[in-house]
């Protein structure tokens, strides 16, 4: 009787350690190995040819990288995307979903699907299409402004180092808010009605309960969704920029990604690339911690 | 025994997931044993070429397709029964052979694009990876004696693009030529009675005249600033003479001297004179391509591609395609046609040189010539090419190739110097983004010049 209580209580360690192991050998093989690689590698000097001959070179690459002009342009534009699309993208996100879960509407259904169908659109589609939208010549933009008697505010507006990379954050908070929407109407829904109905009896407008009741109880996943909006336009903003302004005119929407494809790729600089990379990773982890930091201590 | 049976299970999960994760880097084919000799008695071939040798091409696939590959590689197959030729053809064929060239497993003869966008041909010729050439030039031709370098156009071999450290050693083969300037309606300067501009000035003059007919001047593929090397290279030749070669050898100075600064002026006053189609630096190449044949400016810079690609494009009634020219400074000096050449290359890492030097040499096999026109609608790098190709070519594309006939047009093959090793600075880059700026009033052509002399002092200072 004893015994057969202790072999209940007893984890199988072993078995579970082995069904681990393919998982574990598989993130080390794909995601650790290749890290280890990218910070190993950005201390050399690797080209394309050189890759398995290359000298240490210490932090070359990067007390280069800080007096690189090319690399600081590239660098606000991450920046600038960073500070403005993200935090545009959630807000919008968040009125869709409370539009499609609060209101009234007969069609919520409908617009919660169109809303969602851009993300599920590829993002050179999204690309060209908003290249269509901001045409110098026969954009949808410049024709509404004409249309609309402003013929003054017209401009090639991806062409223009004021408006180019602003074109890049429009298509992302397009292509990105229906998605965000659609994991926010999930927390939404886990929400009591009850919290609602009793809101509803005190006298609490709309917007009332989506300050006082919503978005406190949602916090955390919009803090989620904010890092994942963060990760999202560090690494779509490539795509789109490639599409709709290659990078263009001069730099003035050339993100970081695209800056690490051109010294990694075009220009065979292995061992730069990896060290605009390692600045990247570090960049984007602590985005994420200051993100995470401030959540909690909201909540707390 | 369940137990085991379930460890088991879970170690073979294991194997076989890393047995896809294996991960050696692709080996060189490993070459074939030689035909032991009582195997074919009576063949009464020497031993060496009794060896069945590999010959792997990587290929750039341009919008004719595979076709004359296909046809060189079962040509020159059946001459060769002893080699295997293996084809990889792609558009983007250089990001496909990429992984092997950086595992040591190149290729043994490729063929880029002419302005190769993936960096394969920049980092082959920066850390010295391609195979010298030379002795197939000097050699005889593949079906006659006399060299091979006789048969290739004049000025090519001796290009930077062919011989990239001016050495005079070849290291590049010139694949097609492609006479890049300024594409322009031929059937609309007929109906108007202009002449094509010799000098600058006229170019404005006739910038004038086109002003009354509500067409601007000129227009670019605005977004992709790099086909100006059709065109502002030719300008700076021909006001620089000699001196031109010290834009291509990269040396700090040259930007600032006069003659330079005064050519940059007259791309300046493109956009200060209200020359350029407006909208122009928002356009991409195809849109910028048909608003040229909309007449919405009279010239663009491109080359003998533009037919073809832009084939199904809306155009003006009666469009036909001609070529001029870049204005010179002044009346008698040569107004230069940059002729891109395209490439054909063999790494120096290459597992069977020698039957890529075979098979280069019977690419210029006067046949090959006629069939690269015919089904690649190219016209290769040697002197009766163009007779070879003229019956497979357009009236307006055999044109382009004619340009050089007209007065004072010169012929010239643009390549810049490699960036030193270890160099960061992207060259093209820095050469034509910046143009964005200056046909958008934000840089003056001195601020372009200084830019410019400020990278060439950099790369000169090894950054």
């Amino acid at each position: 009787m004893e015994s057969s209580m202790k072999r209940k209580s007893k984890t199988p360690w072993f078995f579970v350690s082995v069904c681990m192991l393919p998982a574990l050998g598989l993130a080390f093989y794909f995601i650790l190995w290749p890290t280890v690689q990218v910070l190993w590698l950005s201390f050399t000097n690797a080209r394309t040819l050189t890759y398995h001959s290359a000298d240490f070179i210490g932090l070359e690459n990067y007390t280069y990288m800080f007096g690189d002009r090319r690399f600081i342009q590239a660098l606000q534009n991450t920046l600038k995307l960073l500070a403005a699309a993200p935090v545009i993208t959630i807000v919008n996100a968040l009125l869709l979903a409370f539009m499609v879960t609060q209101s009234k509407l007969r069609e919520r259904g409908f617009y919660r699907t169109v809303f969602f169908f851009p993300s599920i659109l590829s993002l050179t589609v999204i690309g060209v299409i908003w290249s269509f939208v901001f045409h110098p010549t026969m954009g949808l933009l410049n024709g509404f402004l004409g249309f609309m008697g402003a013929g003054e505010f017209t401009r090639a507006w991806a062409a223009e180092p004021t408006t180019a990379i602003w074109t890049i954050a429009v298509a992302f908070i397009w292509q990105s808010a229906g998605y965000f929407m659609v994991i926010h109407v999930a927390a939404i829904d886990g929400i009591s009605t009850e919290v609602y109905e009793a809101a509803t009896i005190d006298g609490a407008g709309p917007v009332r309960k989506l300050f006082s009741i919503t978005l406190p109880l949602i916090k955390d996943i919009v803090g989620i969704t904010f890092i994942f909006a963060v990760s999202g336009i560090l690494d779509s903003s490539f795509a789109l920029s490639s599409v709709m302004t290659n990078g263009g005119p001069n730099g003035a929407s050339t993100v970081l990604l695209m800056y690490i494809y051109n010294q990694g790729i075009r220009n065979g600089q292995f061992g730069y690339a990896m060290a605009i990379t390692a600045f990247t990773l570090v960049m984007a982890v602590c985005l994420a911690l200051i993100s995470r930091f401030i959540t909690s201590r909201q909540e707390g | 025994m369940k137990k085991l049976f379930a460890i088991l299970m879970a170690a073979m999960l294991t194997a076989v997931i890393f047995a896809g994760c294996g991960g050696s880097a692709p080996e060189a084919p490993a070459p074939a044993p030689a035909a032991p000799a009582e195997s074919a008695p009576e063949a009464p071939a020497a031993p060496a070429e009794a060896e069945t040798q590999e010959l792997n091409l990587a290929i750039f696939e341009g919008g004719f397709g595979p076709a004359f590959w296909n046809e060189v590689v079962n040509t020159f197959g059946a001459e060769h029964p002893e080699i295997t030729v293996n084809l990889q053809i792609s558009p983007n064929i250089g990001d496909v052979i990429r992984p092997n060239i950086v595992a040591g497993n190149p290729p043994d003869f490729w063929n880029g694009t002419d302005n190769d966008q993936t960096g394969i041909l920049e980092a082959l010729i920066r850390d010295r990876g391609l195979l010298d050439l030379t002795d197939v030039f000097n050699g005889p031709q593949y079906d006659s004696d006399a060299p091979l370098r006789d048969k290739i156009i004049d000025g090519a071999l001796e290009s930077l693009k062919c011989s990239p450290y001016g050495d005079g050693r070849v290291y590049i083969a010139p694949g097609g030529v492609y006479p890049m300037a300024l594409v322009y309606n031929t059937a609309l300067f007929a109906e108007q009675g202009w002449d094509l501009p010799v000098t600058w000035d006229d170019f404005f003059a006739l910038g004038d005249k086109a002003k009354e007919l509500d067409i601007a001047l000129f227009t670019y593929q605005g977004q992709y600033p790099g086909y100006w090397d059709g065109v502002l290279p030719s300008a700076l030749a021909s006001a620089l003479g000699s001196d031109y070669a010290k834009i291509e050898n990269l040396e700090p100075g040259i930007w600032m001297d006069p003659r330079t600064v005064a050519v940059m002026e007259q791309f300046e006053k493109i956009y200060t004179g209200g020359y350029l189609m407006p909208g122009t630096v928002g356009l991409n190449h195809t849109d910028s391509q048909a608003a040229q044949m909309m007449n919405r400016a009279l010239f663009i810079p491109n080359g003998p591609w533009m037919e073809d690609e832009m084939k199904d494009a809306e155009r003006a009634p009666g469009y036909r395609f001609g070529l001029a020219p870049s204005p010179a400074m002044s009346q008698g000096a040569p107004r230069y046609v940059n002729t891109g050449l395209g490439q054909f290359s063999i790494p120096a890492a290459a597992a069977n040189p020698e039957a890529a030097k075979l098979f280069l040499r019977y690419l210029y096999t006067d046949e090959m010539i006629a069939k690269y026109a015919e089904l690649n609608s190219e016209v290769a790098a040697t002197k009766n090419a163009g007779e070879l190709a003229r019956p497979f070519l357009t009236e307006d594309i055999y044109g382009f190739f004619n340009v050089f006939s007209l007065p004072g047009a010169a012929n010239i093959n643009i390549g810049f110097a490699s960036v030193p090793e270890g160099s960061r600075i992207v060259l093209s880059d820095e050469l034509w983004n910046p143009l964005s700026d200056l046909f958008s009033g934000r840089m003056t052509a001195i601020q372009y010049c200084e830019h410019m002399d400020g990278i060439y002092q950099a790369i000169a200072d090894g950054q």
